[in-house]
């Protein structure tokens, strides 16, 4: 149980910021985002769903998106989340915290900067 | 209404991830299965998505009430038992508690009343255990014992009062003037006596005992003033006492001195061994009860040589000194502490079989507890659950214990005031919830915690052991088997379980389709998980299918016998 808390705490974070990464390029609906974080990562990052929809409605809570329902291209009816300014802002602080980071690892481990995750 | 849009927005992502392998070139059927597992228990993704609404716990918490309320109407027989067991321990315990503490712990409503005394001269010999004081005896020890403030006098009389309504035997009181300064009593209305009251020359006065005032003259104060018929006399009613504990013994009205004849002769001035005063003495301030209880044994000693004749040496003439607090109390004293001590034992006894029951009741249970693990519920939800079913019994066994308790003052008070002057200060224990409450509460909450932690310990084991032991019983034993196999049949990842909560009474007609194959599905898919997988994993793409899964299939794992167990209600 500790193992399992210690793990999502750590994780959180990270989620939080990959999925508002995703929701840049536009809005977007659950299985979407998914997709979209699973192509641009090479197929090495996938999100679970019992993490990506507690952290799709933890950020509307946090008010840094927001969602509608709307109809997707093939005329389904799904809900879309969409980037708020709150988000766009979070978004850049941590972008730029997570750079500091990587070059900060990177300069550890001395190899030269590694191209950051998006 | 938001419960169902989550449910349509999982459902449509199971749908766009079915399609779009289909679009792929798989089959439908193949499709559908992939996506199921690729996207993990329906049920339970709804359920942590849920937690992030915030005042979920609310939510939450009266869901479970309200599934404990409905699990205990269904075992009529243990709830019944279990309640009337702890109103019992609880109702005596509070009842008992309350009238201990009126009678022996509450402090006295006198002012500074840990510093009253009261003497007691005694004797060898019947009847002498209490023989109190003479009028020389008393003036010897005001002016001898410096520690005290006031040395207050009361002898107690019967007296015939003249009403409306015809004659009324009534006790009455006669004090000193200083009797209600040095007992710290103040009036309700009106005045109390002062030292200016004294003497032949004084006025009858009458001060109301605050019950009789009440009983009597229906807590009129207009009263005040008026002149009522005592012995034929006529007397002034000056003032109301507040409601105090009556001592040495219960009176309808206090009166001064020139009341009573017989106080003011010469036999009761003078001799010194006309004993028929009762004394309760203030002590200073500035000084103890050791001390002043030295300076009472010197003034003793010192009239026991003066007055040999009045002390005869065969009958051992002594006198004590004791806080009036615990004079009040001491008839009752020891009942009382019986009482409580029962009430204690009635209280562990009762604790006993609720635990045994609520234990016995958890053995029953297990198959139940080990469905709901299956079907992907924590532990700490779990826990959760039966601590609000204990709660709910506790909280109904202490809401009928009250009950019980408020009756049980009533007649112990009937029954204390035979003992103790302070009975008509007793109230179920609540004037100061400070005090009390913390004691319900840890009495209710401590064993309610207690027994669902128990039987949250329980519900690891069942699933090893006993589960195991009885494998031709039905997944549902414990639930009555439509419920039970359904949820059997939920536990695979059946597609249409998309109604919310396991708790939930919706039927689906093919969950039994499902359930024949779901027993072998599940069991393969319950050994792939247990190797443990990473949650947003790294894995190459072969291993994605278990590795969303699989931190929750540790805890499905948790329980191998569940899938034993849902197995043979597949046969």
């Amino acid at each position: 149980m500790a193992k399992g808390q210690s793990r999502i705490e750590l994780l959180q974070g990270t989620l939080d910021f990959i999925v508002l990464q995703t929701l840049r390029w536009g809005p977007q609906h659950g299985f979407g985002i998914g997709q979209q974080i699973r192509a641009n990562s090479s197929d090495a990052l996938q999100v679970d769903t019992g993490s990506l929809y507690p952290a799709l409605h933890r950020l509307e809570r946090a008010k840094l998106i927001e969602a509608s329902w709307d109809r997707s291209d093939k005329g389904q009816r799904v809900r879309v989340y969409r980037l708020t300014a709150a988000g766009r802002k979070r978004l850049a602080a941590e972008r730029s915290k997570w750079e500091q980071m990587t070059q900060a690892i990177a300069g550890i481990l001395n190899p030269p900067p590694r191209e950051e995750e998006s | 209404v938001r419960d169902e849009e989550l449910n349509e927005e999982l459902r449509t992502h199971l749908e766009m991830d079915v399609k779009q392998r289909m679009a792929r070139g798989e089959s439908r059927a193949n499709a559908e299965a992939a996506a199921r597992r690729e996207f993990g228990n329906l049920t339970h993704v709804a359920e942590v998505t849920r937690e992030m609404w915030g005042g979920q716990w609310l939510e939450q918490l009266r869901r479970d009430v309200r599934y404990a309320l409905r699990s205990l109407t269904h075992s009529p027989m243990f709830t019944t038992v279990v309640v009337i067991a702890l109103a019992l321990g609880i109702g005596a315990n509070t009842a008992i508690f309350s009238v201990v503490r009126g009678v022996l712990l509450k402090p006295l409503p006198h002012r500074d009343g840990d510093r009253l005394v009261y003497l007691r001269q005694s004797a060898n010999g019947p009847g002498q255990s209490d023989m109190t004081f003479s009028v020389p005896e008393v003036r010897d020890l005001r002016a001898g014992v410096p520690s005290f403030a006031g040395i207050a006098e009361f002898s107690a009389m019967s007296a015939v009062h003249g009403t409306s309504d015809g004659p009324v035997r009534i006790r009455v009181g006669l004090v000193t003037g200083n009797y209600f300064e040095v007992m710290g009593l103040s009036p309700v209305v009106g005045r109390l006596t002062h030292p200016s009251d004294d003497g032949a020359a004084a006025a009858p006065v009458a001060v109301l005992g605050y019950d009789y005032w009440k009983t009597r003259f229906g807590g009129d104060s207009a009263v005040l003033g008026k002149k009522i018929l005592l012995n034929d006399r006529p007397v002034t009613v000056i003032g109301v006492l507040q409601p105090a504990p009556f001592f040495p013994e219960r009176v309808d009205a206090l009166l001064n001195l020139v009341n009573s004849a017989h106080h003011l002769s010469a036999t009761m001035q003078q001799s010194r061994t006309h004993r028929m005063t009762s004394v309760v003495a203030r002590v200073k301030t500035a000084s103890t009860i050791d001390k002043a209880r030295a300076e009472v044994a010197t003034v003793y000693s010192a009239l026991q040589r003066a007055f040999p004749e009045a002390y005869p040496a065969s009958a051992r003439y002594q006198i004590a000194v004791l806080p009036l607090k615990d004079i009040l109390g001491e008839h009752a004293r020891l009942t009382l502490w019986l009482l409580m001590a029962s009430a204690a034992f009635v209280l562990i006894v009762s604790a006993a079989n609720v635990t045994n029951l609520t234990l016995m009741r958890g053995i029953r249970r297990e198959h139940e507890l080990v469905v709901r693990t299956a079907l992907g519920a924590a532990r700490s939800r779990l826990r959760r659950l039966l601590l609000v079913e204990n709660l709910v019994l506790a909280t109904l066994g202490g809401a009928l214990g009250i009950v019980i308790a408020i009756a049980g003052v009533r007649l112990l008070t009937v029954f204390a005031a035979r003992y103790s002057p302070r009975a008509n200060e007793i109230r179920l224990a609540r004037p100061r919830p400070d005090v009390v409450f913390p004691r319900f509460a840890a009495e209710r909450g401590e064993r309610g915690i207690a027994r669902a932690g128990r039987a949250a310990t329980r519900e690891r084991k069942p699933a090893t052991a006993a589960a195991s032991a009885r494998p031709g019983r039905s997944a549902g034993g414990g639930l009555g088997g439509a419920a039970g196999r359904r949820r059997a049949a939920d536990a695979h990842d059946d597609p249409s379980l998309d109604n919310g909560h396991w708790s939930d009474d919706g039927g689906h007609a093919h969950h039994a389709r499902h359930h024949a194959d779901g027993g072998k599905r599940g069991d393969a898919r319950f050994r792939r998980c247990r190797g443990g997988g990473r949650e947003v994993g790294s894995d190459s793409h072969g291993a994605r299918g278990p590795s969303g899964r699989c931190a929750r299939g540790r805890r499905i794992v948790a329980s191998p016998a569940a899938t034993r167990l849902l197995q043979p209600g597949a046969a």
